[in-house]
């Protein structure tokens, strides 16, 4: 069984929430409540690849706001 | 189908936002209870809370902020944790060391962390870092320090500490764990109950995640936290500590907890809750526990860091009449979701993934959002929420009770230490005479599992070179038990390293050592070489042979300790493995002690 090998062929969306994290979902399913997709799209790999490139400050939104007023 | 217990940490801890302000909050309530022992060592809550004051008034002074990791490389004492509690205190988060693991592991660490200040032990690592905070020699300015909060606003989703755990592409990865997800463990837990009566044993290294259980159980529900001494104990000493101090609640890894239900277990009687895991746990020796010990609670205590500590818990109270132990149902905040390969719910018990969200759920991997991504997914059930995929196969029977598996992936768990074999093979395939590798962990009969390296080289190596090689940059635990040299690594019809084969491929040779082969001679010498190789697997072991560098480790000597005891009536200091190796010298060991 190979339930965490997913198939690298799979279309996936990249996908951001309101605290500005990013995660890979299926091309074509209902992108859940509190996310909504960044536009790109392409096989797994090619997705977080992307992440990689535009996710460059991790901490969530909320917390990097909190950091800047305590500051 | 997804079990939902109730989520909402701050809301089960009186809206605290971070966990040194709950635990200030017990300081007020209980200022003169006993927070820490260690023999006859004390400190009350509110000493505690002033030290970690002091200190934390130093590390602001130092430029520890909000958003800051402060690296803590000590030694289990009441000192690391009034350090841990400034670093939380001044905003900071922990990145905690351990010792015993290598220097140009820790300097990896640091370098990913951006640890600019180092919390450490003089005999320790000071050199690691310029201008380290000694705890064992505190600043002569410490004491003028203010003793008062500090009063830094909380914030739950700010990091509390940063676990570091093996990378499967070659180099480790810290779990960024937030306040609320530690506060979601430790308050109203449904798999445990801690009060002021308790009292907790720290005994886990701090670098593990089942000490965020054991110091933060106790210190925020107004228990009393005890400092198990900083060496590592046999079976007996463990034991008469937990009876010294009083221990009600305590967490031991699988194997450690095998051993004690096969040795001193009578002497746990005082221990209200024992909590184990890390690893699966055998039936009988849970129903020996269980027998044992009456009145006890038996809490097998699954769960992956980047979900803080525990997922799942099963409390048994009465002996189990199934095969296997299973993990129980979803701690207090967490939700778990059981998915197929298409990311769909599973039906009825068929086995599938399980995925984890609610409070615990990490903040992601440190500087690595591509493996973050990854791993973490949008919660279908809670909006905006992460979903951590564990790569855990299980399934959850007809009465709610989930079962664990195995793995969905590559990774080992070896005496209760999670692995990427990736990441040695990755240290393996550094040397230049090595042109491929593999590591696998092979099941044993007595000592559980161990790991296996394959590698192809043009001739054989040293193994004993092979092995410091490798204790140079990886912790002990990561170190493989045997190195076997293959022609090529057997692959699968779809080209990949065929690692059922190579998991079945029990090669019992005497390994290529820096010794020569001399035959071990008479009663003693032949029935320990017989001994350690029966635990090793390896046939024909020699007078001189050297236990370590045949691959023999702590949980191994704690073995043939008690076989020793049974077989000659002799007590064999653990010392006597480090200081006497061979099988000659600790034959002569023995042979001192049974006259």
């Amino acid at each position: 069984m190979t339930t965490a090998e997913e198939a690298d062929s799979t279309v996936c969306s990249v996908v951001v929430n309101d605290e500005e994290q990013y995660s890979i979902w299926p091309a074509g399913n209902p992108v859940p409540a509190g996310w909504r997709p960044t536009g790109f799209q392409g096989g797994k790999a090619e997705c977080l690849a992307h992440v990689a490139g535009i996710w460059l400050d991790m901490r969530p939104l909320s917390l990097r706001r909190t950091s800047a007023d305590a500051a | 189908m997804t079990t939902t217990a109730d989520a909402g940490a701050p809301a089960r801890s009186g809206n605290a936002q971070s966990v040194h302000e709950l635990f200030e909050r017990r300081v007020a309530l209980t200022p003169d209870a006993t927070a820490l022992s260690r023999g006859a060592e004390r400190v009350g809550y509110a000493e505690l809370n002033a030290r970690a004051n002091r200190l934390a008034h130093l590390l602001r002074e130092r430029g520890v902020a909000p958003g800051s990791n402060v690296a803590v490389c000590a030694e289990r004492s009441p000192e690391v944790i009034v350090a841990l509690l400034a670093v939380l205190k001044a905003g900071g988060a922990y990145v905690a060391l351990d010792p015993k693991q290598p220097y140009e592991r820790h300097r990896t660490i640091l370098t990913d962390a951006g640890a600019t200040v180092l919390l450490t032990q003089e005999r320790l690592l000071a050199g690691l870092a310029e201008n380290p905070v000694l705890l064992d020699r505190p600043d002569a300015t410490l004491a003028e320090r203010p003793a008062t909060d500090l009063g830094l606003p909380g914030d739950p989703e700010r990091p509390a500490y940063i676990a570091y755990t093996s990378g499967s592409t070659g180099t480790p990865k810290g779990v960024v764990v937030p306040h609320r997800a530690v506060l979601r463990l430790v308050t109203e837990p449904n798999f445990l109950t801690v009060g002021p009566e308790d009292a907790v044993l720290q005994f886990a290294p701090v670098a593990f995640d089942a000490s965020t259980l054991e110091i933060w159980a106790p210190l925020l529900n107004g228990a009393r936290l005890a400092v198990f001494p900083a060496h590592d104990p046999g079976l007996d000493q463990l034991a008469e500590t937990v009876e010294n101090e009083g221990v009600t609640v305590m967490w031991l890894t699988a194997g450690l907890f095998h051993q004690m239900v096969d040795g001193p277990l009578h002497r746990l009687s005082g221990v209200r809750q024992l909590l184990a895991g890390g690893d699966v746990l055998s039936v009988a020796h849970v129903n020996k526990a269980l027998a044992m010990l009456p009145g006890i609670r038996v809490i097998n205590g699954y769960g992956p860091t980047e979900n803080t500590t525990f997922t799942c818990c099963h409390v048994m109270t009465e002996p189990l009449d199934t095969d296997t132990v299973p993990i129980g149902v979803p701690v207090t905040g967490t939700r778990i979701h059981i998915l197929d390969e298409q990311g769909r719910p599973v039906t009825g018990e068929e086995p599938g993934e399980l995925h984890a969200g609610g409070d615990g759920v990490a903040l992601g991997y440190l500087g690595r959002p591509e493996q973050t991504a990854e791993r973490f997914r949008p919660d279908p059930d809670a909006p905006g929420r992460l979903l951590y995929r564990t790569g855990d196969l299980v399934r959850r029977r007809a009465d709610g009770v989930v079962e664990f598996l195995g793995r969905a992936d590559n990774q080992v768990k070896i005496r209760g230490f999670r692995i990427e074999p990736g990441e040695i093979e990755a240290a393996l395939l550094a040397r230049p005479e090595i042109t491929d590798a593999a590591v696998v962990a092979q099941e044993h009969e007595r000592m559980g599992r161990r790991l296996v390296a394959f590698y192809v080289a043009d001739h054989g190596l040293s193994v004993p070179e092979l092995r410091r090689g490798l204790a140079g940059t990886l912790p002990p635990y990561m170190v493989p038990a045997a190195f076997v040299r293959l022609m090529a690594l057997p692959l699968t019809l779809n080209g990949k390293v065929d690692r059922a084969e190579l998991r079945k491929d029990v090669n019992r040779d005497r390994p290529d050592l820096g010794s020569d082969y001399r035959a071990p001679e008479g009663e003693v010498e032949r029935a320990l070489a017989l001994m350690w190789g029966d635990l090793m697997e390896i046939d024909g072991i020699g007078a001189d042979d050297d236990f370590f560098e045949l691959g023999g480790h702590s949980l191994m000597a704690t073995q043939i300790t008690a076989d020793i005891a049974t077989l000659w009536d002799a007590e064999v200091p653990p010392r006597a493995f480090y200081e006497n190796p061979t099988v000659a010298e600790l034959a002569q060991v023995v042979e001192e002690l049974k006259r």
